[in-house]
Protein backbone atom coordinates (compact mmCIF):
# COMPACT_ATOMS: atom_id res chain seq x y z
CA UNK A 1 0.00 0.00 0.00
CA UNK A 2 1.35 3.46 -1.16
CA UNK A 3 -0.16 6.02 1.59
CA UNK A 4 -0.24 9.57 1.77
CA UNK A 5 2.42 10.80 4.32
CA UNK A 6 0.39 13.27 7.07
CA UNK A 7 2.57 16.76 7.64
CA UNK A 8 1.52 16.37 11.38
CA UNK A 9 3.34 15.07 14.12
CA UNK A 10 1.93 12.72 16.99
CA UNK A 11 1.74 15.24 19.40
CA UNK A 12 -0.10 17.65 16.98
CA UNK A 13 -2.30 14.74 15.93
CA UNK A 14 -3.28 14.41 20.04
CA UNK A 15 -3.84 17.96 20.31
CA UNK A 16 -5.91 18.58 17.37
CA UNK A 17 -8.19 14.59 18.49
CA UNK A 18 -7.61 15.06 21.98
CA UNK A 19 -11.41 16.66 23.20
CA UNK A 20 -12.95 14.08 20.93
CA UNK A 21 -11.75 11.48 21.54
CA UNK A 22 -12.21 12.05 25.27
CA UNK A 23 -15.62 12.93 24.46
CA UNK A 24 -16.48 10.08 22.32
CA UNK A 25 -15.30 7.56 25.40
CA UNK A 26 -17.42 9.50 27.92
CA UNK A 27 -20.21 9.03 25.99
CA UNK A 28 -20.04 5.36 25.72
CA UNK A 29 -19.71 5.53 29.39
CA UNK A 30 -22.28 6.84 30.35
CA UNK A 31 -24.78 5.16 27.74
CA UNK A 32 -23.51 1.79 29.65
CA UNK A 33 -24.63 3.84 32.75
CA UNK A 34 -27.69 4.53 31.37
CA UNK A 35 -28.41 1.19 30.70
CA UNK A 36 -27.41 -0.17 34.20
CA UNK A 37 -29.25 2.23 35.90
CA UNK A 38 -32.49 1.21 34.42
CA UNK A 39 -32.05 -2.61 35.86
CA UNK A 40 -28.99 -3.75 33.08
CA UNK A 41 -29.59 -6.49 30.68
CA UNK A 42 -27.66 -9.59 29.73
CA UNK A 43 -28.08 -8.85 26.04
CA UNK A 44 -25.05 -10.65 24.22
CA UNK A 45 -25.00 -6.82 22.37
CA UNK A 46 -23.47 -5.23 25.49
CA UNK A 47 -20.64 -7.88 25.88
CA UNK A 48 -20.08 -7.24 21.88
CA UNK A 49 -19.78 -3.67 22.93
CA UNK A 50 -17.07 -4.46 25.64
CA UNK A 51 -14.97 -6.10 23.39
CA UNK A 52 -15.56 -3.32 21.03
CA UNK A 53 -14.14 -1.18 23.77
CA UNK A 54 -11.33 -3.36 24.55
CA UNK A 55 -10.15 -3.69 20.73
CA UNK A 56 -10.40 0.91 20.61
CA UNK A 57 -7.83 1.33 23.48
CA UNK A 58 -5.52 -1.80 22.63
CA UNK A 59 -2.17 -2.10 22.44
CA UNK A 60 -1.83 -3.22 18.84
CA UNK A 61 -2.42 -1.02 15.49
CA UNK A 62 -4.89 -1.72 12.82
CA UNK A 63 -7.66 -1.10 15.29
CA UNK A 64 -10.41 0.09 13.40
CA UNK A 65 -10.41 -2.90 10.98
CA UNK A 66 -10.25 -5.40 13.64
CA UNK A 67 -13.18 -3.31 15.07
CA UNK A 68 -14.88 -3.83 11.84
CA UNK A 69 -13.52 -7.58 11.59
CA UNK A 70 -14.89 -8.47 15.21
CA UNK A 71 -18.29 -7.38 13.97
CA UNK A 72 -18.83 -8.79 10.52
CA UNK A 73 -20.66 -11.95 10.61
CA UNK B 1 -11.64 24.32 -5.58
CA UNK B 2 -14.27 22.49 -7.46
CA UNK B 3 -15.79 19.66 -5.95
CA UNK B 4 -17.68 16.50 -7.61
CA UNK B 5 -20.06 14.41 -5.51
CA UNK B 6 -19.89 11.14 -6.66
CA UNK B 7 -23.40 9.61 -5.16
CA UNK B 8 -25.93 11.50 -3.64
CA UNK B 9 -30.04 10.67 -3.64
CA UNK B 10 -31.11 14.43 -4.67
CA UNK B 11 -34.75 12.98 -5.12
CA UNK B 12 -34.88 13.19 -1.00
CA UNK B 13 -33.39 16.39 -0.58
CA UNK B 14 -34.39 19.96 -0.91
CA UNK B 15 -33.70 22.84 -3.35
CA UNK B 16 -31.61 24.62 -0.53
CA UNK B 17 -29.39 21.46 -0.79
CA UNK B 18 -28.27 22.23 -4.45
CA UNK B 19 -27.42 25.99 -3.31
CA UNK B 20 -25.51 24.75 -0.36
CA UNK B 21 -23.78 22.24 -2.64
CA UNK B 22 -23.08 24.98 -5.47
CA UNK B 23 -22.00 27.72 -2.63
CA UNK B 24 -19.31 25.19 -1.42
CA UNK B 25 -18.01 24.56 -5.00
CA UNK B 26 -19.75 21.70 -6.17
CA UNK B 27 -20.10 21.71 -9.70
CA UNK B 28 -21.20 17.87 -10.65
CA UNK B 29 -23.26 15.44 -8.48
CA UNK B 30 -23.79 11.81 -9.63
CA UNK B 31 -27.65 10.20 -8.53
CA UNK B 32 -27.60 6.17 -8.49
CA UNK B 33 -31.02 4.44 -8.13
CA UNK B 34 -31.90 3.12 -5.07
CA UNK B 35 -34.13 2.41 -2.34
CA UNK B 36 -36.78 4.84 -1.90
CA UNK B 37 -37.28 3.88 1.76
CA UNK B 38 -40.05 1.69 1.20
CA UNK B 39 -40.43 -1.22 -0.95
CA UNK B 40 -42.27 0.01 -4.35
CA UNK B 41 -45.03 -2.21 -5.10
CA UNK B 42 -45.27 -1.83 -9.55
CA UNK B 43 -42.55 -1.79 -12.24
CA UNK B 44 -44.48 1.39 -12.60
CA UNK B 45 -43.32 2.86 -9.86
CA UNK B 46 -39.01 2.38 -10.78
CA UNK B 47 -40.07 3.43 -14.33
CA UNK B 48 -41.47 6.63 -13.15
CA UNK B 49 -38.28 6.91 -10.76
CA UNK B 50 -35.74 6.24 -13.21
CA UNK B 51 -37.98 9.19 -15.35
CA UNK B 52 -37.36 11.57 -12.50
CA UNK B 53 -33.66 10.98 -12.05
CA UNK B 54 -33.04 11.69 -15.73
CA UNK B 55 -34.97 14.83 -16.21
CA UNK B 56 -36.46 16.46 -13.21
CA UNK B 57 -33.38 16.38 -11.25
CA UNK B 58 -31.07 17.94 -13.71
CA UNK B 59 -32.82 20.82 -14.95
CA UNK B 60 -33.31 21.44 -11.29
CA UNK B 61 -29.20 20.82 -10.52
CA UNK B 62 -28.74 23.07 -13.51
CA UNK B 63 -30.32 26.34 -11.59
CA UNK B 64 -27.55 25.76 -9.83
CA UNK B 65 -24.64 25.37 -12.24
CA UNK B 66 -24.69 21.59 -11.21
CA UNK B 67 -24.44 19.28 -13.45
CA UNK B 68 -26.51 16.28 -12.80
CA UNK B 69 -25.76 12.53 -14.01
CA UNK B 70 -27.53 9.22 -13.41
CA UNK B 71 -26.83 5.58 -12.62
CA UNK B 72 -29.77 3.84 -13.50
CA UNK B 73 -29.99 0.07 -11.94
CA UNK B 74 -32.51 -2.80 -10.12
CA UNK B 75 -31.26 -1.89 -6.30
CA UNK B 76 -30.10 -4.89 -4.07
CA UNK B 77 -32.77 -3.87 -1.38
CA UNK B 78 -36.01 -4.63 -3.55
CA UNK B 79 -34.28 -7.24 -5.82
CA UNK B 80 -36.22 -9.79 -2.76
CA UNK B 81 -39.16 -9.40 -4.34
CA UNK B 82 -37.75 -10.99 -7.04
CA UNK B 83 -40.38 -11.28 -10.12
CA UNK B 84 -40.90 -7.69 -9.64
CA UNK B 85 -36.80 -6.94 -10.18
CA UNK B 86 -36.78 -9.10 -13.01
CA UNK B 87 -39.65 -7.04 -14.59
CA UNK B 88 -37.27 -3.86 -13.87
CA UNK B 89 -34.03 -5.13 -14.67
CA UNK B 90 -35.86 -5.78 -18.56
CA UNK B 91 -36.59 -1.83 -18.65
CA UNK B 92 -32.95 -0.58 -17.50
CA UNK B 93 -31.40 -0.67 -20.77
CA UNK B 94 -33.53 1.46 -22.15
CA UNK B 95 -32.56 4.39 -20.19
CA UNK B 96 -29.12 3.88 -20.87
CA UNK B 97 -29.14 6.21 -23.57
CA UNK B 98 -30.76 8.80 -21.53
CA UNK B 99 -27.94 12.24 -21.70
CA UNK B 100 -27.25 12.37 -17.91
CA UNK B 101 -26.66 8.97 -17.88
CA UNK B 102 -23.61 7.04 -16.85
CA UNK B 103 -23.90 3.38 -16.04
CA UNK B 104 -25.64 0.90 -14.16
CA UNK B 105 -26.15 1.24 -10.21
CA UNK B 106 -26.20 1.27 -8.03
CA UNK B 107 -26.32 -2.26 -7.90
CA UNK B 108 -24.90 -5.23 -5.46
CA UNK B 109 -26.15 -6.96 -2.13
CA UNK B 110 -27.99 -5.79 1.18
CA UNK B 111 -28.38 -9.08 3.12
CA UNK B 112 -26.29 -10.99 0.36
CA UNK B 113 -29.40 -13.49 -0.59
CA UNK B 114 -29.19 -15.83 -3.48
CA UNK B 115 -32.47 -13.19 -5.12
CA UNK B 116 -29.87 -10.51 -4.47
CA UNK B 117 -27.51 -12.21 -6.44
CA UNK B 118 -29.51 -13.34 -10.02
CA UNK B 119 -30.61 -9.45 -9.60
CA UNK B 120 -26.79 -8.61 -9.32
CA UNK B 121 -25.50 -10.96 -11.68
CA UNK B 122 -27.47 -10.37 -14.57
CA UNK B 123 -27.01 -6.20 -14.50
CA UNK B 124 -23.66 -7.04 -14.41
CA UNK B 125 -23.84 -8.83 -17.32
CA UNK B 126 -26.34 -5.49 -18.93
CA UNK B 127 -23.35 -3.41 -17.79
CA UNK B 128 -20.93 -5.38 -19.75
CA UNK B 129 -22.60 -5.59 -22.81
CA UNK B 130 -23.13 -2.21 -22.92
CA UNK B 131 -19.91 -1.35 -22.16
CA UNK B 132 -21.36 0.74 -19.24
CA UNK B 133 -19.50 1.90 -16.06
CA UNK B 134 -21.04 0.51 -12.71
CA UNK B 135 -21.93 1.73 -9.49
CA UNK B 136 -21.69 -0.96 -6.43
CA UNK B 137 -23.58 -0.99 -3.39
CA UNK B 138 -21.92 -2.79 -0.61
CA UNK B 139 -23.79 -3.75 2.06
CA UNK B 140 -24.36 -2.01 5.09
CA UNK B 141 -22.44 -2.76 9.03
CA UNK B 142 -22.35 -6.52 9.56
CA UNK B 143 -22.95 -8.10 6.13
CA UNK B 144 -20.42 -5.86 4.38
CA UNK B 145 -17.47 -7.94 4.70
CA UNK B 146 -19.20 -11.48 3.31
CA UNK B 147 -21.01 -9.13 0.75
CA UNK B 148 -18.41 -7.58 -0.65
CA UNK B 149 -16.34 -10.87 -0.75
CA UNK B 150 -19.33 -12.54 -2.82
CA UNK B 151 -19.46 -9.59 -5.20
CA UNK B 152 -15.64 -9.88 -6.33
CA UNK B 153 -16.45 -13.77 -6.50
CA UNK B 154 -19.25 -13.11 -9.10
CA UNK B 155 -17.10 -10.28 -10.93
CA UNK B 156 -14.18 -12.72 -11.01
CA UNK B 157 -16.55 -15.03 -13.30
CA UNK B 158 -16.64 -12.18 -16.31
CA UNK B 159 -13.40 -12.36 -18.03
CA UNK B 160 -13.99 -9.70 -20.58
CA UNK B 161 -14.72 -7.08 -17.50
CA UNK B 162 -12.85 -3.56 -17.02
CA UNK B 163 -12.02 -3.41 -14.25
CA UNK B 164 -11.30 0.71 -14.67
CA UNK B 165 -15.09 0.93 -15.16
CA UNK B 166 -16.14 -0.80 -11.58
CA UNK B 167 -16.62 1.32 -8.35
CA UNK B 168 -17.24 -0.16 -5.02
CA UNK B 169 -18.63 1.84 -2.79
CA UNK B 170 -19.19 2.02 0.98
CA UNK B 171 -15.86 1.01 1.01
CA UNK B 172 -14.49 0.83 5.07
CA UNK B 173 -11.31 -0.07 6.55
CA UNK B 174 -11.72 -3.92 6.11
CA UNK B 175 -12.73 -4.02 2.72
CA UNK B 176 -10.69 -1.83 0.92
CA UNK B 177 -7.45 -4.00 0.94
CA UNK B 178 -9.76 -6.92 -1.31
CA UNK B 179 -11.21 -4.42 -3.40
CA UNK B 180 -8.01 -3.04 -4.35
CA UNK B 181 -6.24 -5.88 -4.73
CA UNK B 182 -8.97 -7.01 -7.47
CA UNK B 183 -7.88 -3.72 -9.14
CA UNK B 184 -11.33 -1.66 -8.74
CA UNK B 185 -12.33 1.96 -8.00
CA UNK B 186 -13.35 2.37 -4.34
CA UNK B 187 -15.63 4.42 -2.98
CA UNK B 188 -15.86 5.50 0.56
CA UNK B 189 -18.96 6.61 1.42
CA UNK B 190 -19.39 9.68 4.74
CA UNK B 191 -22.78 9.22 6.33
CA UNK B 192 -23.38 9.61 9.94
CA UNK B 193 -23.60 6.46 12.52
CA UNK B 194 -23.80 3.85 10.05
CA UNK B 195 -20.72 4.55 7.40
CA UNK B 196 -17.54 6.72 7.33
CA UNK B 197 -16.83 9.93 9.09
CA UNK B 198 -14.94 12.47 7.53
CA UNK B 199 -11.92 11.41 9.96
CA UNK B 200 -11.74 8.15 8.98
CA UNK B 201 -12.18 8.66 5.37
CA UNK B 202 -8.90 10.78 6.04
CA UNK B 203 -7.26 8.38 7.64
CA UNK B 204 -7.83 5.91 4.90
CA UNK B 205 -6.42 7.93 2.39
CA UNK B 206 -3.24 8.44 4.41
CA UNK B 207 -2.68 4.72 4.70
CA UNK B 208 -4.09 3.75 1.10
CA UNK B 209 -3.20 6.91 -1.55
CA UNK B 210 -4.94 8.43 -3.26
CA UNK B 211 -4.86 6.33 -6.74
CA UNK B 212 -8.82 5.01 -8.01
CA UNK B 213 -10.03 5.88 -4.07
CA UNK B 214 -13.42 8.19 -4.54
CA UNK B 215 -15.45 10.26 -1.21
CA UNK B 216 -18.55 10.88 -1.22
CA UNK B 217 -21.56 11.78 1.25
CA UNK B 218 -24.27 9.96 0.40
CA UNK B 219 -26.95 12.11 1.16
CA UNK B 220 -30.80 11.03 1.27
CA UNK B 221 -33.92 10.64 2.91
CA UNK B 222 -31.94 9.54 6.39
CA UNK B 223 -29.96 11.45 8.64
CA UNK B 224 -27.52 13.03 6.46
CA UNK B 225 -25.42 15.79 5.24
CA UNK B 226 -24.49 17.39 1.37
CA UNK B 227 -21.87 18.87 3.37
CA UNK B 228 -20.33 16.30 4.71
CA UNK B 229 -18.19 16.17 2.19
CA UNK B 230 -16.79 19.79 2.30
CA UNK B 231 -16.25 18.81 6.18
CA UNK B 232 -13.63 15.34 4.57
CA UNK B 233 -12.21 18.22 2.51
CA UNK B 234 -11.22 20.36 5.53
CA UNK B 235 -10.09 17.60 7.32
CA UNK B 236 -7.88 16.81 4.64
CA UNK B 237 -6.82 20.32 4.47
CA UNK B 238 -6.49 20.65 8.39
CA UNK B 239 -4.23 18.22 8.74
CA UNK B 240 -1.51 20.00 6.56
CA UNK B 241 -1.96 18.12 3.46
CA UNK B 242 -1.69 20.37 0.41
CA UNK B 243 -4.56 22.27 -1.75
CA UNK B 244 -3.38 20.01 -4.80
CA UNK B 245 -3.58 16.84 -3.74
CA UNK B 246 -7.31 17.08 -1.67
CA UNK B 247 -8.46 18.82 -4.94
CA UNK B 248 -7.24 15.36 -6.68
CA UNK B 249 -9.39 13.47 -4.49
CA UNK B 250 -12.23 15.32 -4.37
CA UNK B 251 -12.06 16.36 -8.13
CA UNK B 252 -9.55 14.68 -10.34
CA UNK B 253 -10.63 11.74 -9.10
CA UNK B 254 -14.06 11.53 -10.34
CA UNK B 255 -12.84 13.45 -13.78
CA UNK B 256 -10.79 10.09 -14.07
CA UNK B 257 -13.37 7.52 -13.17
CA UNK B 258 -16.23 9.29 -14.65
CA UNK B 259 -15.05 10.64 -17.57
CA UNK B 260 -14.76 6.99 -19.07
CA UNK B 261 -18.13 8.06 -20.12
CA UNK B 262 -17.55 10.69 -23.10
CA UNK B 263 -21.17 12.21 -21.72
CA UNK B 264 -19.32 13.59 -18.61
CA UNK B 265 -17.98 16.90 -20.07
CA UNK B 266 -15.37 17.96 -16.21
CA UNK B 267 -12.00 16.63 -17.46
CA UNK B 268 -9.42 16.69 -14.51
CA UNK B 269 -6.69 19.05 -13.85
CA UNK B 270 -3.87 16.39 -15.34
Amino acid sequence: MSGLQSPKHPEELLDMYYNEMRSHLLEVASAFDRIERQGGTDDARLTKLRELARIAVDESPERAKRFQEYLSV
Amino acid sequence: MRVIEPHIHMIARTTQDYERMAMRHTIACCEPAFWAGYDRTSAAAFHDYFTHITTFEPNRAAQYLIDHYAWIGMNPKEAENIGLAREVVSFVPDFLDEPNVLGIGEIGLNKNTSNELEIFRKQVEIAIEHDKLMWLHTPHLDDKLKGTRLMLEVLADFPKLDREKVCFDHAEEHTLQMIRDAGYWAGMTIYPVTKNSPARVVDTLEQWGTDKMLVDASGDWGPSDPGTLHQAIFEMRRRGHDDDIVESVFYDNPCHFLGQVPKFKHKPRR
